[in-house]
């Protein structure tokens, strides 16, 4: 079908009003069919998908382009490339499966639903956009859906951490403004708010002709300010203070979806917008940017070892794996940077499952402190079962995906930065640490008599996980069957990044 | 007097509003009259008007150059007779003021009107200081009309003496200017002060400055925006309603035309001046806002902030700002008319502190939606129209090199959402504690309200038609 692109950043939205057309009770199953319906859609996407095109400065596929504002020259102007396609399925998947997790919701079911479908248009409309404007709107339209999903549906401080949350991103995005504008006012070239232009341009040898803004160079300013604002959403130490609150509180659904998509969205605008854009300041910015990630993986992995609340430690677990992704696209050879999108893909599939299972918990015993169970094994064997599956995923267990992307990575940066490396190889540790210690402490042990007639995994919650188990494997195994989508863009995308 | 008659037929809105004063004003003594629908005819009256503006073309220098008719006159005349219109409808909507009054107080609305459009229009200072005292004096009785309330007779007060030490400044300072350069034409002005600002010399920044103060008083700007809070917390509501939109977009514009004059040399120092006011306004308004429980406080500080924002366009002292003020202007009054509207709906029974709106999404679920889409364009969080409007602010900003004026109205933003957000998460996230039957059935308020945020909704993604509106705003130079 034509516009295909445009019907599945579209679709979900399409959904809301639908949702008022039926009983309150049933807006779940309108929420579900538009996920799944657009999921469909899309196969076409990645069935017609040209593996072999380079992206990222042209030949981008299933481009849409519509003049929207043409006094200012903002387009509509959509498509995809290597960089773009594993976000735009891992988003399309996480759909299916938060729909699945958002089965209990009790409360304003249509409110939450259309929230909900709205936040799903805005993350994959990020993700296409190829217009700086375009991707701004997209970019904020998720923010106050998130902020209603967590302060009314969320956990008992969700209040705190929704407002936390939103200032926050916004603080980030309103610098992302002042620097997209600052981008087009300069640009090289005819002005133009046109992602892919900017970044041939800049490929071709052109340059910002910007002044010095508060005694700094123009390009330096703009890429800080760039970098801060998707730092935020990374998140990178020391802008994640809001992760940790906004993970915990969230129902369960939108802890999936925050940690699967959101925080890949971040370093999905590193890879886009803010590195290609400035490859001379990230040359400049690179070591430190290696300290960060070095800094995210261990300092992350290290709250999490000290976490008494299961959510929160996973939370902390996310800051630690991102870190992950940061090490590869900070080194940017190409092992690194294929590395770095298939953690980003796997990160977003391992975390979701590790949410909806401490979901699953929290429903039945009300409360997620890992000291108050104990032997739960012997009473939900299959629930132990799952998580321990999804717990070695989240280790890097050979065999399922982490490990295929967190050696990639580890490859790619040892060539260009041996000493973070070997640092690095101890957030691993670490993460076997908690991980494997969370797990005995809640699922071996003497049976905490209190949960001794805990019902095991209903259908919808194993129904929302399982597909996620098949995928870590799969691609644990067969993992060149995802990396061959984005591989040759990002190593032209490496080239651009270390010429 | 004998030459201004042929004039008149370029000012037909302003004889018709000279007309509707005195008609508001007798009536009552007229026992035929007394007896027509007050509301009703001067909804006529507005709607007259805007269609003889409307019709209008050309540009004008008319008695004696002291007013300037033109595109730019016209169309923000427009602007008041749609925002006395809305207000109308509000006083029908709304029992803090007495039904009784009304002649008196479409008398005083027309007077406002008059001084509105004359404010427009001015190109000499002694018709501005006119023009700013005929908006001024009417407004301390508005403001005082509450008479259920004692704070209104100290609010009116606090609103006569700041308005009259501001006046009094502004004529000081008017004085200043004619004693400088033998003339009070907006275009003989700056060309006589040419010399003392190529010097530097005090003076001449004293003069401006001075100058202003009224115009910044209109806008409710800092320094003299303490006024701002107090009247508009004490006041009805349609008339803080009123007070907040159409009094500081006549004072904009007025700034607007009277800094276009300037000549380029002067450029670099008005922009110094106005880039610092605009920052100390957009900080004071939301910080100050930020501690506030009443609705109409906040409104009030939340419309001093928004001074802030509009005066980064003044600043920039380009036609592009001037546009960008003007793109903002439509959409300001969308967000700010709804938000009052809303406010109108739900504090019946005189409740207007915001815990008093909690739960309110159970009883009003489409109303609260429409008050949220206002206020969160007021925060200017995409995609609602007022986001679109600072985009544009911050454009202009950003092109003539003003970061610092960027990066503090960037932070601004973020500030303003927390408060914006304060009040939707009483009325969303909050239970209830009112009982039911305090709120009363009416549905023209919700109406309004949502019939407002679709159009915020519609700009904030298309937003070419309001930009085809503002292009028709040019000064002739």
């Amino acid at each position: 079908m034509s516009h295909i692109l445009s019907w599945v950043v579209f679709v979900p939205l399409i959904g809301v009003p639908f949702l008022w057309l039926l009983p309150a009770k049933k807006a779940k199953w309108i929420a579900l069919m538009a996920t799944i319906v657009d999921f469909f859609i899309a196969i076409p996407l990645f069935t017609q998908f040209d593996k072999t095109v380079k992206g990222v400065t042209s030949g981008m596929q299933f481009v849409e382009k519509l003049p929207w504002i043409p006094s200012l020259g903002v387009e509509y102007y959509i498509g995809i490339d290597g960089i773009s396609i594993a976000m735009i399925l891992l988003t399309l998947i996480i759909g299916v499966v938060a729909a699945l997790a958002s089965w209990g919701i009790s409360q304003y079911e249509r409110g939450y639903f259309a929230m909900f479908l709205l936040l799903q248009t805005a993350m994959l409309g990020v993700f296409v956009a190829l217009d700086l404007i375009l991707f701004y709107l997209f970019w904020e339209i998720m923010l106050f859906p998130m902020y209603f999903l967590i302060g009314i549906w969320g956990g008992p401080r969700r209040i705190y951490a929704a407002i936390k949350f939103f200032l926050y991103t916004l603080a980030g995005s309103v610098g992302m403004l002042l620097a997209i504008i600052a981008i087009w006012y300069f640009a090289p070239g005819e002005r133009t708010f046109n992602m892919i232009e900017l970044v041939q341009r800049i490929h071709e040898g052109g340059s910002f002709s910007g002044p010095v803004i508060f005694g700094f160079p123009f390009t330096k300013v703009v890429f800080i300010a760039l970098f801060i604002g998707f730092a935020i959403k990374v998140p990178i130490f020391p802008f994640h203070t809001w992760l940790p609150d906004a993970h915990v509180e969230a129902p369960t659904a939108i802890s999936v979806v925050l940690a699967g998509v959101l925080l890949k969205m971040g370093t999905y605008g590193f890879l886009r917008i803010n590195f290609p854009l400035f490859p001379d300041v990230f040359e400049w910015f690179r070591d430190f940017l290696i300290a960060l990630a070095v800094i995210n993986i261990v300092y992350g992995a290290l709250c999490a070892l000290a976490q008494s609340d299961l959510k929160k430690m996973i939370a902390y677990s996310s800051v630690s794996h991102m870190g992950f992704v940061l090490l590869g696209i900070g080194a940017a050879t190409t092992q690194g940077i294929n590395g770095a999108v298939l953690q980003m893909f796997n990160h977003g599939t391992i975390t979701a499952m590790l949410f909806l299972l401490v979901g699953v918990v929290y429903d039945r015993a009300h409360h997620r402190q890992i000291a108050g169970f104990g032997g739960l094994a012997s009473v939900t064997p299959v629930y132990a079962t799952v998580t321990s599956i999804a717990f070695m995923a989240a280790i890097g267990l050979p065999g399922m995906s982490g490990f295929i992307s967190e050696f990639l990575i580890l490859t790619g940066a040892f060539k260009v930065y041996q000493v973070a490396t070997i640092v690095s190889g101890l957030g691993i540790i670490f993460g076997a640490a908690y991980m494997l210690w969370a797990y005995q402490r809640v699922f071996f042990g003497p049976l905490n008599v209190k949960y001794k007639n805990l019902t095991d995994m209903k259908f919808v919650e194993l129904a929302s996980v399982v597909p996620l188990i098949i995928i870590v494997f799969y691609l644990g195994i067969l993992p060149d069957r995802l990396i061959g989508f984005f591989e040759i863009s990002l190593n032209y995308l490496s080239s651009i990044l270390i010429s | 007097m004998v030459n201004t008659l042929p004039y008149l037929s370029f000012i037909p809105a302003h004889v018709l509003m000279g007309f509707a004063i005195i008609f508001f004003f007798l009536a009552k003594a007229v026992p035929f009259l007394k007896r027509l629908p007050a509301s009703a005819v001067f909804f006529l009256v507005m709607v007259v008007c805007f269609w003889l503006e409307s019709s209008g073309s050309g540009s004008k220098s008319l008695f004696f150059d002291m007013i300037q008719v033109d595109s730019y006159s016209r169309l923000y005349n427009q602007i008041f007779f749609i925002v006395i219109a809305v207000t109308i409808l509000m006083m029908a909507n709304n029992n803090e003021l007495n039904k009784e009054n009304n002649w008196e107080v479409f008398g005083l609305l027309a007077t406002v009107c008059l001084g509105m459009m004359l404010m427009s229009s001015a190109s000499n200072l002694l018709i501005t200081a006119v023009a700013i005292e005929l908006v001024s004096i009417p407004s301390y009785v508005l403001v005082a009309l509450n008479r259920k309330l004692p704070a209104s007779k100290e609010a009116s007060l606090k609103y006569v003496l700041f308005g009259s030490f501001a006046a009094g400044i502004m004529l000081y300072g008017m004085s200043l200017i004619f004693g400088l350069t033998g003339t009070l034409k907006f275009s003989g002005i700056w060309k006589g002060l040419a010399d003392y600002s190529a010097s530097g010399a005090a003076i001449y920044f004293l003069a401006i400055l001075m100058t202003i103060s009224g115009m910044i008083f209109k806008i409710s700007a800092v320094p003299f925006h303490f006024w701002c809070p107090d009247a508009y917390q004490a006041a009805p509501t349609p008339i803080t309603a009123f007070l907040s939109t159409a009094p500081k977009v006549a004072g904009l514009a007025l700034l607007m035309r009277f800094f276009s004059y300037h000549i380029s040399l002067q450029k670099s120092d008005l922009t110094l001046i106005l880039s610092i006011l605009a920052m100390i306004t957009m900080t004071v308004g939301n910080l100050a806002a930020l501690k506030q429980t009443d609705i109409k406080r906040l409104l009030a500080y939340s419309s001093i902030s928004h001074a802030g924002f509009l005066l980064m366009g003044i600043t920039v002292l380009n036609a592009a700002g001037r546009q960008a003020v003007f793109f903002y202007i439509p959409i300001y009054l969308l967000m700010n008319l709804g938000a009052f509207m809303a406010v109108i709906y739900l504090s019946q029974g005189n409740r207007f502190d915001i815990a008093s709106y909690a739960g309110m999404i159970k009883k009003k679920p489409w109303l609260v939606v429409g008050f949220t889409v206002c206020l969160f364009s007021l925060a200017g969080l995409p995609p609602f129209a007022g986001f679109i409007g600072k985009f544009y602010l911050f454009k202009v900003v950003i092109e003539e090199g003003l970061y610092l004026l960027a990066v503090v109205a960037a932070v601004n933003s973020v500030i303003s959402l927390f408060y914006y957000v304060g009040v939707i998460k009483v009325m969303i996230i909050d239970t209830e504690e009112r009982p039911i039957k305090e709120i009363q059935a009416g549905r023209f308020p919700v109406t309004f309200v949502i019939a407002c945020s679709f159009p915020i909704v519609f700009f904030g993604v298309y937003w070419i038609p309001l930009l085809n509106w503002a292009e028709k705003v040019k000064l002739l130079f």
